[in-house]
């Protein structure tokens, strides 16, 4: 009987021809899995932001262009401002009202009221003064539904009707369209003017409220220097990448010790194997601070409880014997928890600060403590795991970009790729997170400095 | 063509090595398949899932040992992991240690070719099958088998035990049929 068992092991069946056919199509079709994807969205986001920000840029309508600027009252700034291109708006202007015989809201004595009041306003004080005094947002914004000439509408508001000047009120560093105006008024609270422009400003607004030189009203500099607290929700992917595959690492060393104690027979243990990076995913909760330190730059940092779950295989020498572990196939699957806390440090750099929809690219690294880190082990073919080794608590340092949109100050939604720059395990084989990670950010706190 | 220069000019996915390689190691392969599973499309699918995993990962195979039992072991874990993804194998996988058979340790002598065997092997509940393949004809000793399938070395040994003896009860049944036919 037991020769008949010997006998068993050579024990050979004459495969179909259709075997080999379905694996000469399964080689012909195997492609190369690049995991280039965690760039495709980031890219891919990049692209159309870019798209959207020359798209807006040469298409911003010659109404809007010649009616509504503001002027930085920074000296050089003034003496960029194309003046032939002023006057050839200040042309068109007066082409079109009198071509077009626009009248304002005659039909509405509140309104011409409040036009009066935004004149005097101009005429006798401060641009601060109107912005804090006038036309709210709302106000403003029926007066753009009524009257469907925006531009004309707002600059009409900004001057006597019966002056000799004629309505140019400039908005360097910003395009002109509808709502840059809408987002000055709304953000007038914001407005900054210090002491020195403000004299400036009333020796300007004393003559008429025009500049000789420009012909044109001033407006002053919009600064905004504030400090936003919000709540942050995210999630993502990882990929462990690991970068020296023939390198031996803790787990490793584990399977060696615990195999050639007790491998025998057929099997025995050369300790050859590579390792297959796998993905996993995460989730984040936390704070971020924005500290806005100009129209387009602000910092921002915080603190952050991420929790990940990365699942790993190692393919194994197949002649080996892992007893404690279960080989799928050829594989040794783990799985990775691990709860940190981190510490991002952003630049974010804001493509299109006047906008509703604002678009920031964000660059920056980030700290990392994890605190508890514990690697499974696979036991059976049900993918049950069985801890592995338990990490020691340590520090990783990444570095991350991406992009970020903001939606009228209510919400953002950032997109970022992330690397970290050292091991997540202290000892034996470097292996790397690399992720993709999408934020959602809620602001609950504003200060202004 | 040598192993080594087989093993080559498939990883330069060489086709034609691959074929050589393929018809060199296949009807052995198949042979093990097939005592692990009930059905020969079963085996032959895992012939396949198996020799992909082959060619993809010759390269690891670094001319340590015998590239047939390299091949075999790759077969086998693949075989393993085959009937615990198939619920028709899964069911039957039942590994905890309820004596579903008597344990009978007699040797009895019988008389049975290789074929009938292969049989008779396949007829076994898919535990007993399983263990029975991996003890008995792969030479893995319990712990080992212990350590493939996560249960311990008490449950293979008896499982492994209970499976010799259903195995021999159904042999010696069937002959005792053949000799009450031919009298």
């Amino acid at each position: 009987m037991k020769n008949n068992f010997d006998q068993l092991y050579n024990y050979s069946i004459q495969p179909s021809e259709q075997v080999w056919k379905e694996i000469e199509y399964s080689l012909d079709n195997k492609k190369e899995k690049r995991i280039l994807w965690w760039w495709i969205i980031p890219a891919l986001i990049s692209v159309i932001s870019f798209g959207y920000w020359i798209y807006n840029k040469n298409h911003t309508t010659p109404k809007a262009h010649a009616t509504i600027q503001l002027i930085n009252n920074n000296a050089k700034e003034l003496n960029k401002i194309d003046k032939t291109k002023n006057l050839n708006i200040t042309k068109a202007l007066i082409i079109q009202r009198e071509t077009q015989k626009v009248e304002i809201n005659k039909n509405n004595a509140q309104l011409n009221t409040k036009k009066n009041t935004t004149i005097q306003a101009i005429k006798s004080s401060s641009p601060k003064k109107y912005l804090q005094t006038n036309l709210s947002v709302e106000e403003y914004r029926n007066i753009v539904k009524q009257e469907q000439a925006t531009s004309e509408v707002v600059a009409n508001n900004l001057i006597n009707k019966n002056s000799n000047h004629y309505p140019l009120v400039q908005i360097t560093e910003l395009e002109k369209n509808d709502s840059n105006i809408i987002n000055i008024i709304e953000n007038k609270t914001e407005i900054k003017v210090t002491s020195k422009e403000e004299i400036a400003n009333k020796s300007l607004l004393e003559n008429g409220g025009l500049n000789d030189t420009l012909q044109q009203p001033l407006m002053p500099q919009k600064t905004i220097q504030k400090i936003t607290w919000s709540a942050v929700w995210g999630g993502g992917l990882n990929y462990l990448s690991r970068k020296n595959i023939f390198g031996e690492d803790e787990t490793m060393k584990t399977f060696n010790t615990l195999s050639s104690s007790t491998t025998t027979g057929a099997a025995n243990n050369s300790n050859a194997y590579i390792s297959l990076p796998k993905t996993g995913a995460h989730f984040s909760v936390g704070v971020n601070v924005d500290y806005t330190i100009s129209k387009k730059i602000s910092l921002q940092t915080g603190l952050r409880y991420r929790y990940l779950e990365n699942k790993l295989a190692l393919i194994v020498d197949t002649t080996a014997i892992y007893p404690a572990y279960y080989v799928t196939g050829n594989q040794i699957q783990y799985i990775n928890y691990s709860n940190q806390f981190e510490l991002p440090f952003n630049i974010n750099y804001l493509i299109n600060p006047s906008n509703k929809i604002k678009i920031s690219i964000i660059g920056g690294v980030n700290l990392t403590w994890v605190f508890k880190d514990n690697w499974l082990v696979a036991y059976d073919f049900l993918n049950r795991y069985q801890p592995l080794l338990y990490q020691d608590k340590r520090w990783l340092f990444g570095i991350h970009t991406g992009l970020s949109v903001n939606y009228n100050n209510k919400f953002s939604l950032s997109l970022l790729a992330r690397k970290n720059m050292t091991p997540v395990q202290k000892t034996g084989a470097k292996y790397y997170w690399q992720q993709l990670d999408m934020q959602l950010s809620i602001p609950f706190k504003t200060s202004k400095k | 063509m040598e192993t080594l220069q087989l093993v080559k000019a498939c990883i330069k996915n060489d086709r034609q090595a691959q074929k050589v390689l393929y018809n060199k190691y296949a009807s052995i392969m198949l042979g093990v398949c097939y005592r692990y599973t009930k059905s020969l499309p079963d085996a032959e699918d895992i012939l396949q899932e198996g020799f992909i995993k082959v060619f993809n990962h010759l390269k690891q195979f670094k001319n340590k040992g015998d590239l047939g039992a390299w091949i075999r072991r790759i077969i086998v874990n693949t075989t393993l992991t085959y009937l615990k993804k198939h619920n028709r194998y899964r069911r039957e996988m039942n590994l905890d240690d309820i004596a579903l058979h008597p344990v009978a340790n007699e040797e009895v002598e019988v008389n049975v070719n290789l074929k009938d065997l292969v049989e008779y092997i396949r007829k076994l509940p898919v535990n007993y099958q399983t263990i029975f393949n991996l003890v008995a004809i792969e030479g893995y000793n319990h712990m080992e088998v212990a350590a493939l399938l996560k249960t311990n070395v008490n449950t293979v040994r008896s499982q492994y035990s209970r499976a010799r003896s259903l195995l021999m009860k159904q042999i010696t049944e069937e002959n005792n049929l053949c000799l009450n036919k031919i009298n």
